[in-house]
């Protein structure tokens, strides 16, 4: 999927969140979203998903105007997006494997082939021991890691990941990584926030640098990084 | 299915407030099942006497033949007037032993003597039975008791509208605490479910995927309130239909194959089902806001 932002504002009333973004991410590529705190990141996360509407300017999904278009058209947007939340946004009251099929039910993926897509998923972020397990009975890595496997199960074409590797120790983090340049490979378009310098520094992927709502490309972060040190 | 799993899950998640809908909804449908039994068999009583163009003249006691002649001449005078049948004390006695041949002890004492005699006017229209009732009621020495079914029918219609209008605003209060009890019922369970609901919007669920598991909640109360309201009402109504229709004897007053009918208890569901379906939209518009 590819996804472009035109001179877009957000405000929360005083507070400008983000100012004059412009950016494009085409299809199957993996870019990186870094910023420290504050910086505006999960906004641009939520404007993709509308869960909110920007100030001013557009959001272009597959060169389609998003911007303020029907609750109809988001909720199929949001289906066939995955996301990873940062804080794992798994019902509590649900086992693994319930989450996971509340996302396939979403997208009226037929119950009879749940079982298989389920198991394929688990497999793949190394959670196929923990199919019954409540979120409560999981660590921080597989919670996250049961997050990424529900965004997975659906095939998105994007995948949104709001600092995945947050909680995570250098291992898990290491893992999801592996995980998520594996989906790429695939053709999925993946956009990840972070504000982890080393992760970035690791990953051979494009960034885009947001500073008090302001948007810069990864050779800005560089010349500071150097001026600094 | 899933739907169906869904709302089951949150009915199993807190019974008693379900049961509380439940309660409410069967009280609704019972209270509207019996004033409609009710009504219907009041009207049938109506219409008993309506469609009975006739009058009944009682003779005081120890009149001579030719006074009895006398009478059935005058009768005869009005207008309008298809058939005049004089009833001996004898006759009475018979058609009183036939209609209670089935009650000895209401035979035993009863005699042709203590029975009055009297005459059986029918008319072709009310308007000459008013006439001879107004003029045979003031012969206090030739005549007992003149019975004119409007004597009856008045009482009964103030009866019978009385019970419709008491009915209806017992109706229209109890389908408003149905409404709000469902409507908050399934208010506190998607409050219960807040959780759920957010990330499943945050997953792209439509508005139907989210709203459905309660509306299909709210008409599931409907469903077996109204039911077990119509086995319950018809059921009493059925159990006790001898003494109620011998007390109004000769009219069936409560006929079960005219009230127990596919139709009947299709649109009690219905009426149900569809009150449980508003009230549960109502109650879930008011919580989630998309």
């Amino acid at each position: 999927m590819k996804i472009a932002f035109r001179n877009v504002f957000k405000n929360y009333g005083s507070f400008s969140a983000l100012k004059d973004i412009s950016f494009d991410i085409n299809e199957g590529e993996f870019v990186i979203l870094v910023g420290p705190s504050g910086a505006g990141k999960s906004t641009i996360l939520k404007l993709i998903l509308q869960q909110i509407n920007p100030s001013g300017g557009n959001i272009e999904l597959d060169g389609v105007v998003v911007t303020g278009s029907k609750t109809k058209n988001a909720d199929a947007l949001r289906r066939s997006t995955g996301v990873v939340f940062q804080d794992y946004q798994l019902i509590p009251t649900k086992t693994l494997y319930e989450n996971i099929a509340l996302a396939l039910d979403i997208n009226n993926i037929p119950a009879t082939e749940h079982d298989n897509r389920i198991d394929i998923v688990l497999s793949r972020t190394g959670l196929s021991n923990k199919k019954g397990a409540f979120p409560s009975q999981l660590s921080g890595g597989e919670l996250q890691r049961g997050s990424l496997a529900r965004a997975l199960s659906v095939g998105p074409r994007l995948l949104l990941a709001d600092e995945p590797t947050g909680n995570l120790d250098p291992e898990n983090t290491q893992k999801l990584i592996d995980i998520l340049k594996e989906i790429n490979k695939t053709g999925t378009t993946i956009l990840m926030t972070t504000h982890n310098m080393e992760l970035i520094s690791s990953l051979k992927t494009r960034i885009l640098v947001l500073n008090d709502g302001n948007l810069h490309e990864k050779e800005q972060v560089i010349k500071s990084k150097k001026k600094h040190s | 299915m899933t739907t169906w799993n869904n709302t089951w899950h949150h009915i199993r998640r807190s019974p008693y407030q379900s049961l509380t809908a439940i309660l409410v909804i069967f009280i609704n449908i019972f209270t509207i099942s019996i004033f409609l039994i009710a009504s219907l068999g009041f009207s049938k009583v109506i219409s008993y006497y309506e469609a009975k163009p006739e009058i009944t003249i009682f003779l005081k006691d120890g009149l001579d033949k030719d006074k009895i002649e006398s009478i059935q001449r005058e009768l005869a005078t009005y207008s309008g007037v298809k058939e005049i049948r004089f009833i001996s004390k004898e006759k009475a006695l018979e058609n009183y032993r036939e209609q209670n041949k089935n009650k000895p002890i209401l035979l035993e004492m009863v005699t042709a003597s203590i029975l009055p005699s009297s005459f059986e006017v029918t008319a072709a229209s009310q308007e000459t039975l008013g006439q001879i009732s107004q003029s045979f009621s003031v012969k206090k020495d030739i005549v007992d008791e003149v019975i004119y079914p409007e004597d009856i029918i008045r009482p009964l219609l103030q009866v019978t509208d009385t019970i419709k209008k008491v009915g209806l605003a017992v109706i229209i209060f109890l389908t408003i605490t149905s409404f709000l009890i469902v409507s908050t019922t399934v208010g506190q369970k998607i409050r219960l479910n807040k959780e759920e609901i957010k990330v499943s919007r945050l997953l792209g669920a439509s508005r139907w995927y989210i709203t459905s598991p309660f509306i299909m909640e709210g008409m599931f109360y409907g469903l077996v309130g109204a039911l077990v309201a119509w086995l319950s009402a018809y059921g009493i109504a059925f159990y006790f239909r001898d003494q109620v229709n011998s007390f109004f004897d000769p009219i069936i007053f409560f006929n079960y194959k005219d009230i127990l009918t596919l139709q009947t208890f299709a649109l009690t569901l219905l009426a149900s089902m569809s009150l449980g379906f508003f009230s549960a939209n109502f109650g879930a518009k008011r919580q989630i806001k998309f």
